[in-house]
């Protein structure tokens, strides 16, 4: 499977990386059929967003059809299309009356704002990513996003 | 949960604008505060910035100004309805005055952030050379140009700065443009004015439902502004001309299939 691989400021790569899996059970993979490029990709490649990590997988927009699906996953079925909302959140607890989920705190590895800012990056970076990565069934070559 | 089902009527070129910057510029205009007939200007006009233009009109504004500099970006926002300033050519702050009989607008989006350029030339040029000269180096000091690649913006905070100058007297400055390392802002001049700020990431989930709803039902088609598709194995490519915004380049959708089909 296929990515681009963010290596370092101004040095991005389209490379090999693993097939996802699913790791919890509330994750999902996706079989991408379309992606895009973000102004927020090009901030962490020319270096004005800092502490994106080595070898993180770039990009945070996806549509395609669902793979696989973790147990906990209660109101999708694999073969769904769906869009995946670009950063971390679930439109269940508001704070404040903010668009900011309560529970996006909960799902962030590294703890509560501002590290959540970007799915897809910095340190948040694995949690996302086995949405962000598409294994086409049909084909013999795959892409990751 | 994070997952959201489309309908079939919502085609794929759509759907991949709602995963971020639909919602994103929805939210930041929402956050602007628009009451019917406002007037409103939004700081650049990439994709973000165009869909601001789009969603500032669900909330019935009277008025869209907006300020950018390359020509193609302009044009698509005249071809929104909006009145356009290019910052190379007058000085925004003048031009706006100008369009608002001295007042300023109502609302300023700024959908810029960090990687701003300032001009280059007109009589904008000279001012901002001044103020922002060393900034560049300050927020992005690991910067890695290549080949004209990856350059950061060369004044970082100065959206920020227009916007307070820009917006009229108790109006609102709603930030959605990305602002890292950046700790520069003219709180002094927002206080003296009763500004209201808003600002901050969006949480897509809580807007793609609403979003669906209006591409489903026609009020709102974000492929207008979809400008490239490019298969994955020109990616890099597809990041490079997005990131030296080439003439027409203003939003690129990769599909990931492409090549392997016609290969199979």
């Amino acid at each position: 499977m296929k990515a681009v691989v963010f290596h370092g400021i101004g040095d991005i790569r389209l490379e090999d990386v693993k097939e996802p899996r699913i790791k919890k059970t509330t994750d999902a993979i996706v079989a991408l059929t379309a992606s895009a490029i973000c102004g927020t990709d090009l901030h962490m490649v020319r270096g004005t967003l800092s502490g994106m990590q080595k070898g993180t997988i770039l990009g945070h927009e996806g549509v395609g059809v669902i793979e696989e699906l973790g147990k906990g996953v209660r109101n999708l079925f694999p073969g769904d299309r769906v869009v995946i909302p670009s950063t971390i959140g679930a439109a269940t607890v508001l704070i404040a009356g903010q668009a900011i989920s309560r529970s996006v705190t909960k799902l962030i590895p590294t703890g509560p704002m501002p590290e959540l800012r970007f799915s897809g990056a910095r340190k948040a970076a694995g949690l996302l990513m086995a949405c962000r990565r598409k294994r086409h069934a049909f084909h013999s070559q795959t892409w990751a996003w | 949960m994070g997952l959201v089902k489309l309908p079939e009527e919502v085609d794929d070129d759509q759907a991949i604008l709602l995963s971020d910057i639909v919602p994103t510029a929805y939210m930041a205009a929402e956050n602007a505060q628009i009451k019917p007939g406002n007037t409103i200007a939004v700081f650049g006009l990439g994709p973000v910035g165009q869909f601001c233009v789009a969603c500032a009109k669900l909330f019935d504004v009277g008025r869209i100004i907006t300020i950018d500099t390359i020509p193609s970006r302009l044009e698509m926002a005249r071809a929104q309805g909006a009145e356009v300033i290019d910052f190379n050519a007058e000085d925004p702050i003048a031009a706006i005055k100008e369009l608002t009989s001295g007042i300023g607008v109502d609302r300023v989006i700024d959908a810029v952030g960090v990687d701003a350029n300032r001009p280059h030339s007109g009589p904008a040029a000279k001012p901002a050379a001044k103020k922002h000269a060393k900034e560049k180096e300050k927020v992005a000091p690991e910067a890695n140009p290549k080949d004209g690649n990856w350059e950061p913006g060369d004044a970082p905070s100065i959206v920020l700065s227009w916007s307070v100058e820009a917006v009229a007297k108790a109006g609102t400055v709603s930030i959605i443009g990305v602002y890292s390392e950046v700790d520069s802002f003219p709180i002094g001049n927002a206080m003296e004015k009763n500004l209201t700020l808003t600002m901050g990431n969006c949480n897509h989930r809580r807007y793609i439902p609403h979003l669906l709803e209006l591409v489903s039902s026609g009020s709102l088609n974000p492929a207008k502004i979809l400008t490239q598709r490019e298969p994955m194995t020109s990616v890099i490519e597809a990041y490079k001309a997005f990131d030296k915004r080439k003439p027409g380049w203003i939003k690129v959708k990769l599909e990931p299939a492409i090549e392997t089909s016609l290969a199979a």
